[in-house]
């Protein structure tokens, strides 16, 4: 094992000034699109590719590549604190404590801790990747649809045992995004469902169409009804340091949590990164010691999803590089750069370019360290956003989300459909339903069903596919208990006579509890 | 105000059953007696059938709850202008062009949201807009519409 | 605050952009074509998301179009549509952009599928064919502990007993099961017995095929190449006329050459809205021949690896309708039409 001679080599390629130049355009482009709702990494990368054409330089290419992905997930993340406006289902989970913290004046420890947590985050993963790439990836494939099914089941159950104050009105959230899943083409055999007789409903609810609406559209609505001050919450002021040594003491255990949760998820064929983000947050939420203040901005209720996020992506790189398996958009588009310099990411990828693999994974660990540098000192220009007046505040994110929306689509259609879904989001917060389910609804749902009938299929429609193999049944297994622990407190309380303890009415706008 | 809260809940959980109860219709004729586990009918029919049950159960506990009080009284005509500017911005968006429609509709929505500088509004609507259309059309290479302007 | 972003944006992709320019090696106008056309700025509309094929086919012709400066000093843009197959994209064409000859879309075998499997309303024969430009074989592909050697024995079980076969690949009603309907067919099969499982892409389809929930795998000649190098996978059979080299380091057989009479292209092309006359429709079409005749995009052929595939004009229409035919029957076959 000469991993490390190989790494080595690798920060010898990337450490010159010209790739340093790439990794920081790369960050700040990425940051950039982040910000804007509906324009994520892969539709950046995507654009960019007729770019590398020219640019001749694989290494300088996805040095850049990996700077704009870490860039627009901290760009996310800090709409989705400062504004409660996440641009992609990866950055929900970070708005639900996030923006209560920035509510509160804790906006830039909220940034702080997302920022170090990302930092963190992406190091450890970086270095699993480069240590483990190969056997995380034989372990990865061995993964088939009944597992698939068995996995997406227990985290829909992990994320929804806690729907909340409202078990009711969590439940009709959650149904809501599950209905949104199945408008569309049949991903199996091709025939629509739930489309009206509409060629524009034939695609399905795009996610970034629906978060875009619920979140940036539906906040401003249900905000242009409530008379508010010209500006948001003042900022606790300058001079106190990013965290205190409280923050620091609560955010570590979600930062390596989030890692652990993250990494792996990221690295299943059919993982992603948002699933592990809502897994940590539900994870910290049932663990934490401060569990009253989820709701009200707890810090590790940012700590751990963006830990998770980031940790994802180079999970996402594990089946990408090693077997050439593209895991999220982001990998896709990526897998299309390589194909354009003529570099077939698989198995022998190790062997064929082993500069420009280590030089990749060299960058991200560059990348990293650059984000955390360029954001850190930015975190105190971010909070200013807040400062903002509040009329042409809500007018740019509406301006941006409209933007957004009519980039990723081309359709004025779709721009409606956001609208409507924005009103439905203004009277979800208007009557107090969660936001959250309806995205979990919206991501678990789909991935659910599909590989149930995947499974189904297969195996010619025998049942037995669910259990005669030890990892789906142990799966299986563990969504049940998931199912039922959760429960059990209560359950127990109720047989006892305690009335739940109600907390104190609230503003609740994404909040998932 | 507490039974206007109430009274609004009921309508709400009154349309969500009923909206259930066509999506229920709807998959069932879709589905024309295919409810196979391999169908790809059978889970419309089942989240259906589910948000009409939740939706039953959110309905029943808008009769009983009469905790909530809001703490502020949130006015209709608010939400009601942005939702329209928004409307009038898309239709407009591929006629007028991005920079026409987005800089009319940052002034508009500037004074729903209660806005009284106009100075400061003008300023943000003529430069947001083409900010953003060059940014994107001549760096990003992201198609906007240019409509009416010669850009 | 806002602005400071921006900014910085800006900066990072003038950097970017200049980078990308200062290559660039200016080639004068090649070929004569009609002098008068783009007389405006011309659009090219992509009917589905960035970063497929459909796309960087476009952004190709774009980038050819303006290093060779083959559009006559006017700009070209690419806009993307997305959805359902194409189909989307299709419809908006055809309502929206009629009689405009300044509004080109780019589409493929994939859309003639969609329009069938989708039951589009607005078929492709609205449209005003012009070319088809490039096109990609298909390629069979079974585990590397596979009990099958050929496609023979592979289409021989297929038809003994379909249920025992999964097949996998792309989206349903695609290009990959178009093939594997097609395949089943010319064994004397049921072709919608044939058991195909869609995944979303690719990638998916080769974790299935790897975790051995998929028997064989059909997917573009270029996706399994590098499974297939390492000896991970087999490569039975291509679908084009003449084998390629699908990573085995020689040509792969064709399905004609074992004994089957199926040919399929995953070809890609470009058309104009309705209502052109004949006159613009030319001049249309001798523009997209100076394109197509242009270094510029000789030199991106080759760079991306797709096979020049140039029909035009009368050619492309007679091309469009026949594939349009073979698709609907097959299709109507599986029991997806």
């Amino acid at each position: 094992m000469n991993v490390f001679g190989d790494l080595l080599s690798g920060f010898g390629t990337v450490l010159s000034p010209q790739y340093l130049l790439y990794a920081a355009i790369g960050v700040t482009l990425g940051t950039f699109v982040g910000v804007l709702p509906g324009i994520g990494p892969a539709l950046t990368i995507a654009l960019l590719l007729p770019v590398t054409f020219s640019l001749d330089d694989p290494i300088g290419t996805f040095i850049m590549f990996a700077g704009i992905y870490y860039g627009a997930m901290y760009g996310g993340s800090t709409t989705s604190i400062l504004l409660n406006t996440p641009g992609e289902s990866a950055s929900v989970a970070t708005a639900i404590e996030g923006y209560q913290m920035a509510r509160r004046g804790r906006a830039k420890a909220a940034l702080a801790t997302a920022a170090i947590g990302s930092f963190v985050a992406g190091t450890i993963s970086t270095l699993l990747l480069s240590v483990l790439a190969q056997p995380v990836a034989r372990l990865a494939t061995t993964f088939r649809a009944a597992d698939y099914f068995a996995l997406a089941l227990l985290a829909m159950v992990a994320v929804t045992a806690l729907v909340g104050r409202s078990i009711v009105r969590g439940l009709m959230s959650l149904v809501f995004g599950l209905f949104l899943g199945l408008v569309g083409i049949d991903a199996l055999t091709g025939q629509a469902r739930f489309t009206f007789g509409t060629m524009e409903l034939l695609e399905g609810v795009d996610v970034v169409v629906v978060i875009v609406g619920l979140f940036a559209i539906g906040e401003t609505l249900y905000v242009a009804g409530r008379p508010l001050p010209d500006q948001l919450e003042p900022v606790t002021p300058g001079k106190s340091p990013w965290l205190s040594r409280d923050d620091w003491r609560r955010s570590w255990g979600p930062w390596l949590r989030g890692t652990a949760v993250g990494f792996p998820f990221g690295a299943l064929p059919s993982g992603g990164a948002d699933v592990p983000t809502f897994l940590s947050y539900t994870y910290e939420k049932h663990r934490a010691a401060h569990r009253a203040e989820f709701g009200k901005g707890a810090i590790e209720g940012v700590a751990g999803p963006e830990a998770a996020n980031n940790a994802a992506f180079s999970g996402v790189l594990v089946p990408l590089l090693t077997l050439g398996i593209p895991t999220s958009a982001t990998a896709a588009v990526m897998l299309a750069a390589f194909q354009i310099f003529n570099l077939q990411p698989g198995p022998q990828l190790f062997d064929t370019s082993p500069d420009l693999v280590w030089a990749l994974i060299a960058s991200l660990y560059v990348g990293n360290v650059l984000l955390l540098v360029l954001n850190l000192p930015l975190i105190r220009v971010w909070v200013k956003v807040l400062q903002i007046p509040r009329p042409i505040l809500y007018a740019g994110i509406l301006v941006f989300a409209t933007l957004g929306v009519y980039a990723a689509t081309g359709s004025v259609n779709q721009v409606f459909l956001a609208y409507g879904i924005g009103v439905i989001g203004f009277g979800m917060r208007h009557f107090d339903f969660p936001i959250a389910p309806v995205i979990l609804g919206l991501i678990l749902g789909p991935m659910m069903e599909v590989q149930f009938r995947r499974a189904l299929l297969v195996a010619n429609g025998d049942l037995t596919t669910f259990v005669d193999r030890p990892l789906t049944a142990a799966l299986l297994t563990l969504a049940v208990l998931a199912f039922v622990v959760p429960y059990l407190p209560r359950i127990i309380a109720r047989l006892r006579g305690r009335t739940s303890d109600e907390e104190p009415k609230k503003l609740v706008f994404a909040e998932d509890d | 105000m507490e039974t206007r809260l109430r009274t609004g809940g009921v309508v709400l959980g009154a349309v969500l059953v009923l909206a259930g109860v066509g999506l229920v219709w709807s998959a069932l004729a879709a589905a024309d007696g295919d409810l196979g586990l391999q169908s790809p009918r059978l889970a419309p029919v089942v989240i259906s059938l589910a948000w009409v049950g939740i939706a039953a159960a959110y309905l029943m506990s808008q009769f009983r709850t009469t905790d909530e009080e809001p703490a502020e009284r949130p006015h209709w005509w608010g939400p009601a202008g942005v939702a329209a500017s928004l409307a009038g911005f898309a239709i407009a968006l591929e006629y007028a062009g991005f920079v026409v429609s987005a800089a009319a509709f940052v002034l508009v929505v500037a004074r729903v949201l209660g806005s009284r500088n106009l100075l400061r509004d003008a300023i943000v609507a003529l430069l947001l807009p083409v900010a953003i259309y060059f940014a994107f059309t001549h760096l990003l290479d992201i198609f906007l519409p240019a409509g009416v302007l010669p850009l | 605050m806002r602005k400071h972003v921006v900014a910085a944006g800006l900066v990072a992709v003038l950097a970017a952009g200049a980078a990308g320019c200062e290559k660039d090696t200016a080639g004068g106008r090649t070929g004569s074509g009609d002098a008068a056309y783009p007389a405006k700025t011309l659009q090219l509309m992509v009917p589905a998301a960035p970063g497929g094929g459909w796309d960087l086919t476009a952004r190709t012709m774009q980038k050819a179009l303006t290093d060779g400066k083959l559009a006559g000093g006017k700009a070209v843009e690419v806009y993307n549509v997305t959805g359902a197959a194409g189909t989307i994209g299709l419809a908006q064409l055809v309502s929206k952009n009629a009689g405009d000859a300044h509004h080109l879309m780019v589409m493929g075998l994939v859309m003639v599928g969609g329009v069938v499997a989708n039951k589009s309303p607005v078929k492709l024969d609205q449209v005003t064919p012009i070319a088809t430009l490039t096109a990609e074989q298909e390629v069979v592909v079974v585990p590397a502990n596979s009990k099958y050697r050929d496609l023979k024995q592979l289409l021989a079980d297929a038809k003994a007993n379909p249920a025992s076969i999964s097949w996998g690949g792309g989206s349903a009603g695609g290009t990959d099961q178009i093939l594997v309907g097609l395949l089943g067919k010319a064994a004397g099969a049921d072709p919608a017995a044939m058991k195909y499982v869609a995944y979303s892409g690719g990638g998916e389809a080769k974790a299935a095929l790897l975790s051995g929930d998929l028997t064989a795998a059909v997917s573009g000649q270029s996706e399994f190449k590098d499974l297939v190098a390492s000896g991970k996978v087999r490569a039975l059979a291509v679908s084009g006329a003449t084998g390629v080299d699908v990573g085995g380091g020689a040509p792969a057989e064709t399905i004609k050459e074992q004994g089957y009479d199926v040919e399929l292209m995953n070809w890609r092309g470009v058309v104009a809205p309705p209502g052109l006359d004949g006159a613009a429709q030319a001049s249309v079409v001798s523009f997209v021949d100076t394109l197509h005749s242009s270094p510029q995009w000789q030199t991106a052929l080759q760079q991306q690896g797709w096979e020049d595939f140039y029909k035009s004009g009368d050619e492309a229409k007679a091309f469009f309708e026949s594939e349009n035919q073979r698709i609907t029957t097959v299709l109507t076959e599986i029991g997806l039409g």
